[in-house]
């Protein structure tokens, strides 16, 4: 399993606001799934690829991010040759620092001159799918491209900054575009490359070298597509994108029910987390659950239906939910009616409430709230 | 020192494979996880763990002692099986003498306190205060005491003490008690008069080398200060079938007592990196417990799973007690039925429903009160009717019915998938 690669994460991407969601958190951090942050998908799938070091480059709000990557030990990252490393900015007076933008690259150039494995797998935090690198990498060798591309075909195109590739017949990338040509089977962009660390460190150098401190996948991508052969792989494995806040609610609910429930969260290979030791969920003999994710140290009196529930969540009794994401240590109070809301962690709904979203815009309360 | 090497064999085939201290328990732990979390909750960070009856499971489980923060540079978690002497080797021949051949283990340590804990009952204790009553009161030995109810006197080890809660009588499972004191096979010595107290009982051959009936007893004899430290919060030993379906139910029934949702005393235990549990639409689940990687589709109704069972469409789970990996099938019922790892309950399966003097698994011995235990590992052909208070396992070899297959023989310890299916060499 092993594989001659290193992995590099972006946590943030400055296309990408999920308004309350990444207010204080880097896109990476943003909770998802029940028990995972957004990064975990792609730590593990790094990690399950073989790879012994993952950097993970962030740009300013990363306390969350820190908390939950910790030494990296529940990834099986806590080697003593660097493992998993958090590459936050370098600030110094001297250098002249895009604060608005992604991540600053003197760490991440840093980072890559103290590896050794031969190739670099890229990623961005936009989308979560479960792989493995190990046959993409051997393609891409063969492939003689300078830089492979993931891409897959979505039927939905939202709103959401995305990237589409223009590939010619042989998949090389001619050209890219913001926005898809209507009615056409368009290649989006996973924002996942894979290229030697020789070149990313030529990249990066070269970058520095015009005063660009900062980059994201998807910059990369649009300043080196012409110079480089860059070829498109399609992906076609389930993927769910958290580009928007209203992609991130269609995602998650999406992901309640076979085959994608099974496909993103029960893969071959684990999706590792931090673990909370919470005691087992608990359902009363009023608690009623249809087509729900529920995570554990749960006590449900109440009614939920297609809904997504984090750790440590209370819902009481006479309360019912539809459509719903339920951030950890939340408590819904008795009595509750909530439908397409979205309730980030440590939020307290008091009782009697009652609250709707749109299921084309869900209602995003944010963390800590008291209603 | 954890004293988890035995055999548990009341609990019958459910540790046929496996030392009692691993048995899966309440949905997310195993026995031995209450013994270790509250020595890592107590700030006790240099742990040995006693293992010999089938150990694999066991050593695989406890491991470094990652999961109760005890992989630690200096102490942490040590598995301690018996070994190879220059001279004579031996097995562990009793509670007494497993300490006793970690004599050299724990003297590097250089401890002023030693104790000795048992790794298969289900408690949360605060051993730092048990150890603070033994140092105010200068005893050789410290004993956790429990008060019993009067008329079950007779099946512990009682402990009579005086005014200031001095032992001066121990009786094992009187006729006749004098208190209703239980020992919790909970113990702090002075770790100087605990060598003592080895090293003369390994030299009595008339010894059975137990803590309860030789080692205390002698120290009593001689006149050590030996002191009872009174608990009462919620003890159970998990020994026989009924008490492990019981403290299973007791999650549900009497949560408060056994507290596991306390955020400032957590049960810790190995995590098998599994999914949110999932209930689906048409599902019915009240007075249940479960953990990640549980999936219901069908009813359930005051149960406990553990991670990764399946209940279909159809199925109806009462009463029961589901360890990681089983799964019951559609249409299939369950009425208080202890299933085991990985074990398949088939199509239209109906265990546990009905009474029957002559059915071939019927175990009355180890399986009382109704209660009905599956193996880990079988394969449930559909449509089977099993009894009340049945044990069931493979047993063709000995004649008998051939509606419980064994089909994993090995499954992977950290709970994945079952890695093998030894039948097809059978």
């Amino acid at each position: 399993m092993n594989i001659d690669a290193t992995g590099l994460i972006f946590a943030d991407d400055s296309r990408v606001q999920l308004g309350e969601l990444t207010r204080n958190r880097a896109l990476a951090a943003v909770p998802f799934g029940g028990r995972y942050r957004i990064i975990d998908f792609m730590l593990s799938n790094m990690v399950n690829s073989g790879m012994p070091q993952v950097g993970v480059s962030t740009v300013n709000k990363y306390r969350s991010l820190m908390d939950h990557l910790g030494t990296g030990g529940a990834w099986d990252l806590d080697h003593k040759t660097r493992g998993l490393q958090l590459l936050p900015p370098f600030v110094a007076s001297d250098i002249q620092h895009d604060r608005s933008a992604s991540c600053d690259l003197s760490g991440i150039l840093f980072h890559l001159r103290a590896l050794k494995r031969k190739y670099v797998v890229v990623a961005g935090s936009a989308a979560i799918l479960n792989t493995t690198f190990n046959s993409a990498l051997e393609e891409h060798i063969d492939s003689g491209a300078d830089i492979t591309v993931f891409y897959n075909r979505d039927e939905d195109s939202t709103h959401a900054a995305r990237l589409f590739l223009i590939l010619d017949s042989e998949e090389r990338a001619k050209g890219l575009s913001e926005t898809p040509e209507s009615g056409k089977s368009v290649a989006c962009s996973l924002d996942v490359l894979i290229m030697t660390r020789e070149l990313l460190i030529h990249l990066a150098e070269e970058l520095m070298s015009r005063d660009i401190f900062s980059i994201d996948v998807a910059g990369l991508l649009s300043i080196y597509y012409d110079t480089y052969i860059v070829r498109g792989r399609e992906y076609t494995g389930s993927v769910l994108r958290v580009d928007s806040i209203e992609a991130y609610f269609n995602s998650t609910l999406a992901s309640l029910t076979d085959p994608l429930r099974s496909a993103i969260y029960n893969p071959p290979n684990p999706i590792f987390t931090k673990i909370k030791d919470e005691a087992p969920t608990y359902y009363t003999d009023t608690a009623q659950a249809s087509n729900c994710l529920v995570s554990d140290g749960c006590y449900i009196e109440g009614e939920l239906e297609n809904s997504l529930v984090f750790r440590n969540v209370t819902i009481g009794v006479g309360s019912r939910l539809k459509n719903c994401i339920i951030g950890q240590n939340s408590i819904v109070s008795e009595e509750c009616e909530l439908e397409n809301v979205i309730l980030d962690k440590n939020c307290l709904v008091r009782p009697g409430i009652k609250m709707k979203g749109r299921a084309t815009g869900p209602r995003v309360i944010t963390k800590g709230a008291i209603i | 020192m954890i004293l988890a090497g035995g055999q548990g064999s009341r609990l019958g085939v459910l540790t046929g494979q496996m030392a009692k201290p691993v048995v899966p328990f309440g949905s997310r732990y195993r026995i031995i996880d209450f013994a270790l979390s509250n020595c890592t909750n107590s700030e006790i960070n240099t742990v040995g763990v006693l293992t010999q009856y089938q150990p694999l499971a066991l050593n695989t489980y406890v491991g470094n002692g990652h999961p109760w923060d005890l992989d630690l540079s200096n102490g942490g978690a040590f598995i301690l099986p018996p070994y190879m002497r220059s001279g004579s080797s031996d097995w562990y021949r009793n509670t007494a003498d497993a300490i006793y051949q970690n004599i050299d283990f724990i003297d590097s340590f250089d401890p002023e306190y030693v104790l000795v804990l048992s790794g298969d009952h289900i408690y949360k204790m605060n051993y730092a205060r048990l150890l603070q009553h033994h140092i105010t009161k200068e005893a050789d030995a410290t004993i956790a005491v429990i008060e019993v109810p009067w008329e079950e006197t007779s099946r512990f080890g009682i402990m009579n003490t005086d005014d200031a809660d001095r032992i001066v009588e121990f009786e094992e499972k009187p006729a006749n008690a004098k208190s209703n004191l239980a020992s919790m096979g909970i113990y702090a010595f002075r770790w100087d008069s605990l060598l003592k107290y080895l090293l003369l009982d390994n030299r009595d051959d008339t010894s059975s080398h137990d803590f309860g009936r030789d080692v205390i007893p002698r120290m009593l004899n001689e006149g050590c200060g030996m002191y009872a430290y009174r608990f009462d919060g919620y003890w159970k030993d998990v020994g026989t079938v009924y008490s492990l379906w019981e403290a299973n139910m007791d999650i549900l029934d009497r949560p408060a007592e056994i507290g596991l949702v306390d955020p400032n005393w957590r049960i810790y235990s190995r995590n098998p990196v599994k999914p949110a549990h999932f209930i689906a639409a048409g599902s019915k689940v009240i007075n249940s417990s479960m953990t990640d990687g549980a999936e219901v589709f069908g009813t359930l109704n005051h149960s406990i799973l553990s991670h990764s069972v399946r209940i279909e469409a159809g199925a109806e789970v009462v009463d029961s007690v589901l360890m990681p990996g089983a799964v019951v099938k559609s249409g299939a019922k369950l009425n208080k039925v202890i299933v085991g790892m990985y074990t398949i309950v088939g199509e239209g399966c109906e265990i546990g429903l009905h009474e029957d003097p002559d059915d071939y698994y019927l175990n009355t011995k180890l399986c009382t009160g109704g209660v009905t235990v599956l193996n880990h590992g079988l394969t449930i052909a559909p449509n089977t009717k099993i009894a009340a208070n049945c044990m069931v396992a493979d047993f063709r070899d000995r004649g008998g019915p051939d509606n419980a297959i064994n089909s994993y023989r090995i499954w992977s310890q950290t709970g994945g998938t079952p890695l093998r299916d030894l039948s097809v060499y059978a």
